[in-house]
């Protein structure tokens, strides 16, 4: 039983056998170590044994392998090797926040702005809440998006085209007779009322002119 | 064709010697390389240059992980816990194996000795189980926290602890810091975890201003200091004085 479990553990020990050899290539090329990975490396056990996780059961949870987990732990990966994603993975599975784990690591905390109200919005309505209805967030945003695309493009589209189809006369009719007489055609015509039919447009259309 | 050596019939006339050696191969056959012996390799790894000590720890490592993950397996109940010994086991590796005296015994005794180290401080368990001993590590626990807090006066910083009653106060502050604040809880964790000295270097870690700091500094530690496991403690060390 004991060599079966071992041939299953095949990759991780080669993995954590990569992780220990690159570490002894470190100290030698006299490379400083970086304190605060040992702390890191510290707070990251206490929380895996608090929470009664093993090694396996948090690299299965934050899908990491156990050579990784250990490895953070015992503070063979130098920090600017320690990947984002395994800090948000490891922080979701022990129910801890992200920002502490980048406040232990002396990384700036460089949330995302949407991030960040996300994360505003989780403190507000609670975790319970927001994981339940995310998948109900995510469908709600995208029809909103979808309707407030289809709204401006509707729009642009109503706003080309004229409010009526009949082509408004821009000018006073001004008879023949009087077309000539400039100061004839001044005093006697005083306005021409085109009015839109009540029926619509295929109703009779009524003028009336006045002269 | 025959050779022409001393064989031949013209061999006389022209005064050529026999052939006395054979011919050399022109190339050298492979031969299986031989495994190097521990004292070998322990000298590549601390006297070798930077390539040649990598690859010997890594030959020492390809050979022996896993009989030392067999041993802590057959002692332990279960494979996950064989998995944190052995890493455990090859970071003692790296860190002592310049100190190691090649003294004739087997690099393989030396692993798996220090893996029965790791594997009696996973069980907190010297020799025989005890309550009392159980008790007393939580105790030394909780006082590493206080002398490294500062939560008592007059107490001595305790810097050399075993590394089990380290893990226990770890595991212990990281429960009761969880009943702080944001801003408290952080300022704990860069003084415990990371040893921040100065108040103005995590006041630049956090972005906070040196005197909000120093307050929320000293609303953690009475806080802290009212917990039950440690208020305990506190006043045991007043009763004494």
């Amino acid at each position: 039983m004991i060599e079966q479990e071992l041939q299953k553990r095949k990759k991780e020990l080669k993995a954590l056998g990569r992780f220990v050899v690159e570490q002894h290539q470190r100290r030698l090329s006299a490379e400083a170590g970086d304190p605060s990975i040992v702390g890191f490396g510290r707070y990251l056990q206490a929380a895996r044994k608090n929470a009664g996780l093993s090694a396996d059961s948090l690299a299965h949870r934050a899908k990491l392998s156990t050579a990784t987990v250990l490895a953070l732990e015992h503070a063979l990966i130098p920090a600017q090797d320690i990947h984002p994603g395994w800090l948000k993975r490891l922080a979701h599975a022990l129910d801890e926040r992200v920002e502490d784990f980048y406040l232990m690591l002396g990384r700036p905390n460089k949330q995302p702005r949407l991030q960040a109200i996300g994360s505003r919005t989780v403190y507000f309505f609670g975790k319970r809440t927001v994981g339940r209805l995310s998948p109900l967030y995510a469908v709600g945003s995208t029809l909103l998006i979808c309707f407030a695309v289809s709204a401006i493009i509707s729009y642009s589209i109503f706003l080309a085209q004229p409010l009526s189809t009949e082509r408004s006369e821009p000018f006073v009719e001004i008879s023949a007779e009087h077309r000539l007489n400039r100061i004839k055609a001044e005093t006697l015509l005083e306005y021409q009322v085109i009015d839109l039919p009540a029926g619509g447009p295929s109703a009779p259309r009524i003028s009336c002119c006045v002269y | 064709m025959q050779a022409f050596d001393g064989e031949h019939p013209s061999s006389q006339l022209l005064g050529v010697q026999p052939a006395q050696k054979k011919w050399p191969a022109p190339f050298s056959l492979p031969t299986t390389p031989q495994p190097l012996s521990d004292e070998r390799l322990i000298y590549l790894v601390t006297q070798g240059s930077k390539s040649e000590s990598t690859d010997a720890l890594a030959t020492i490592y390809n050979t022996y992980h896993q009989d030392v993950w067999r041993f802590a397996r057959s002692k332990v109940l279960s494979a996950t816990d064989a998995d944190e010994i052995s890493a455990a086991v090859w970071l003692v590796v790296l860190e002592k194996i310049y100190d190691f005296t090649w003294t004739g015994v087997p690099l393989k005794s030396w692993l798996l000795s220090i893996a029965h180290r790791k594997i009696m401080e996973h069980f907190h368990r010297p020799r025989s189980l005890s309550l009392e001993k159980l008790r007393e590590d939580c105790a030394q626990a909780l006082y590493f926290i206080a002398s490294q807090l500062n939560l008592i006066d007059q107490i001595e910083p305790v810097s050399q602890v075993p590394t089990e009653v380290k893990a226990e106060a770890d595991e212990l502050l990281h429960q009761m810091i969880r009943r702080l604040s944001k801003p408290e809880r952080r300022i704990i964790m860069l003084i415990y975890f990371e040893a921040v000295e100065n108040a103005t270097e995590v006041a630049q870690r956090l972005g906070m201003n040196k005197n909000t700091v120093r307050v929320y500094h000293k609303r953690a530690r009475d806080k802290l200091r009212s917990f039950p496991e440690l208020r305990r403690l506190i006043e045991r060390d007043s009763d004494n004085d």
